[in-house]
């Protein structure tokens, strides 16, 4: 029965005109992919000379240090995983490489390369994407028909009093329709492993299980819909509508909602507190700024300077640190706004399969909002590791001859995902079971 | 092997069967007479257990179809007035394929042989049967029945749209059929071939059935008149 079953399908033109243009522009988000981590290839090479050359030029003449740190950028770089290349994410907009002095941080979290942003309007032709909103296309364009087209057709008749049970034809085309499709899916991941160099870790493990439930999902929800034996236009309206639901208006209402739910005042209001407290202490005695100052940090206070107002690189970067403190607050707390959108995001996830699919695949991708607070969390800390590293130079008077520059490379930030197995595997596989039960019992009816 | 005690379907405000009550033994062919809308094909369509009855009985070789829809199929073959199988599929693929389902895997040979007994040429058999006739997806349609080994075959307006010759053909591998022993019910608007196959006639007036005659007792041309008074 099987073998007429295939041939029936790969029969069907437009059928494996779906299968071959699906692998076609699989190929080409791999490609994109691949053209993203050569790109940051090249980022971080081109930082890393950059680098060295700012040291050179700004350590050629003797002076101050304070001078010489004014202008010397650090670079920490966001490393994405190989895995990136098939989730580009949130890297699409935010910069995997940030260069910071040791001056105040807030303002220069947001101080990146040039970057156009309409080249971000049409979003990147990841696989991700392609996974997320083409693969169900197909799925839908390849399914939607199977019980309907026997019915108007009038094969269904024959084929009802010949089996006495339709449930195992409709299960075993879609099994039919599910083999091509993952072997797609497969075929594609397979290229992708050999063209960037996968590694075949639990990470990627846990991506390709992901996208093989999501898939599982849509194939389950085909049926579920195909299983109420209505008519072939019913069935295709019903499954883009759906489609469209669950890829678009849904997550675009959640995100209202969300952003309504979590409003985020403390952007603005970080940047505006770093600006005053930076700009007002250049009017307020410098004498309060460096007490504040020592307060903090009492192990650079020092007897050798007279605060009267006049510009000392004691009292710049005491001002530089204090205009970071006053606007803490505020940091953390946008953080921890950014924190809750996510998990409501998430949680709204567990309900829609194609948005669980999305936040996790970044997840496991390193591109998600998660990475990019662990990323900014990084920064603060190698911003606050090269200060308290020149903060006795700078406090000694010392001058740039005194420091060993060659120690100050490049540095890489490389995160870990914490996908757990549970909360990748459980919500798909809840919403997969209820709509096979629920089809399992409409299909009965038809037998 | 069939019967139907006191048969009843609405639809709605529509009554499309009256009190049917027919019994039919093994080896009977029955042609049921009657205009269009008599409640010809909705008779078939309760054996078929594809609709339920409002009210009464179907048996099929004693088993209930309202209670055991499932069980009486694979006694059963349903020939209607169109036999519509897959256009990509070869003749004799279409017949593999429709045994399979059944639950019969034939050989080759066996195949041919099925196809051979229906009178369609071997030089079609491997043709895709969007290249057939109308006749020759009947004989298609016929080889299904008759490798699913089915008891009863019920034909809907079986030689409707067939040329003389494909008619002719038709008409006496039914016969062929009831004498090997399988119960034929057929519904049909055609006087003579009812005369010429059938054991059995009824016909059928808005869903109730008016008469029920011996063929034998009867010429194509009696028939046809006792069927014009009646209708």
């Amino acid at each position: 029965m099987n073998k007429y079953l295939y041939k029936q399908f790969f029969q069907n033109k437009v059928y494996v005109f779906s299968l071959i243009l699906l692998f076609l522009l699989g190929i080409v988000s791999i490609h994109t992919g691949v053209t993203f981590l050569e790109k940051n290839n090249q980022l971080m090479q081109d930082a890393t000379e950059y680098q060295e050359q700012s040291i050179q030029k700004n350590t050629a003449h003797e002076t101050h240090i304070g001078s010489t740190l004014y202008y010397i950028k650090f670079h920490l770089f966001n490393e994405p995983n190989k895995l990136t290349a098939l989730n580009i994410g949130m890297r699409d907009f935010t910069p995997s490489l940030k260069g910071v002095t040791i001056r105040n941080l807030e303002e220069q979290k947001y101080n990146t390369d040039f970057y156009n942003p309409t080249s971000a309007l049409a979003g990147n032709f990841d696989f991700s994407f392609v996974l997320i909103f083409l693969f169900p296309l197909i799925i839908i364009a390849i399914n939607f028909n199977i019980l309907s087209q026997e019915k108007e057709s009038g094969t269904l008749k024959l084929l009802s009093l010949q089996s006495g049970n339709i449930k195992r034809i409709i299960d075993t085309k879609l099994l039919i329709r599910f083999l091509a499709i993952i072997s797609i899916y497969f075929l594609l991941l397979l290229t992708a492993k050999l063209w960037i160099g996968i590694a075949l870790d639990s990470t990627f493990s846990l991506f390709i299980l992901l996208g093989f439930l999501y898939i599982l999902f849509w194939f389950v929800l085909c049926r579920f819909i195909i299983a109420s034996n209505k008519n072939t236009s019913y069935n295709a309206l019903s499954l883009i509508i759906i489609w469209i639901g669950i890829n678009f208006i849904v997550p675009m209402i959640s995100f209202v909602l969300i952003q309504k739910m979590y409003p985020i005042e403390e952007a603005l209001q970080t940047v505006i507190e770093q600006r005053d407290g930076y700009h007002n202490k250049w009017d307020e005695p410098q004498k309060n700024t460096i007490d504040k100052f020592h307060n903090i940090y009492p192990q650079f206070k020092t007897n050798d300077t007279i605060f009267n107002n006049d510009f000392n690189w004691k009292w710049y970067y005491a001002m530089q640190h204090l205009a970071d403190v006053e606007s803490m607050k505020s940091s953390i707390a946008y953080q921890s706004k950014i924190k809750a959108r996510n998990n409501a995001a998430k949680l709204i996830g567990y309900f829609l399969p194609s948005m669980h699919t999305l936040i996790l695949s970044s997840e496991l991708a390193l591109s998600d909002q998660n990475n990019i607070l662990a990323y900014e969390n990084k920064l603060k800390d190698f911003h606050k590791e090269k200060r308290l590293h020149f903060y006795p130079l700078i406090f000694s008077n010392q001058d740039s001859t005194v420091e060993n520059w060659n120690n100050h490379k490049l540095e890489k930030f490389k995160a870990q995902s914490n996908v757990s197995i549970l909360e990748l595997l459980l919500p798909l596989f809840l919403i997969i079971t209820i709509l096979l039960i629920i089809s399992h019992k409409k299909l009965r009816k038809l037998c | 092997m069939l019967k139907a005690t006191n048969l009843h379907k609405k639809y709605d405000n529509n009554t499309a069967l009256y009190g049917l009550n027919i019994e039919l033994k093994k080896g009977e062919v029955y042609a049921l007479l009657g205009q269009n809308g008599a409640g010809k094909s909705t008779t078939i369509n309760i054996f078929l257990g594809f609709i339920k009855p409002t009210s009464g009985e179907a048996f099929i070789n004693g088993i209930s179809v309202i209670e055991n829809p499932q069980l009486i199929k694979k006694d059963i073959a349903y020939i209607p007035e169109t036999v519509m199988l897959y256009p990509e599929l070869t003749g004799i693929e279409n017949l593999d394929f429709f045994s399979k389902i059944a639950g019969f895997s034939y050989t080759h040979k066996e195949l041919i042989d099925f196809l051979i007994l229906t009178g369609l040429q071997e030089s079609a058999h491997h043709r895709k049967l969007k290249e057939y006739s109308k006749g020759m997806r009947q004989k298609v349609g016929i080889a299904i029945a008759v490798a699913k080994n089915a008891k009863v075959l019920f034909l809907d307006e079986p030689t409707s749209g067939l040329d003389p010759i494909a008619t002719n053909e038709f008409n006496e591998l039914i016969c062929k059929l009831g004498r090997e022993g399988k119960t034929i019910f057929m519904a049909t608007h055609d006087i003579f071939n009812a005369t010429k196959v059938s054991t059995k006639i009824g016909i059928m007036k808005q869903g109730k059935l008016i008469q029920q005659l011996d063929s034998k007792d009867f010429t194509p041309d009696e028939l046809q008149e006792l069927y014009i008074k009646t209708i």
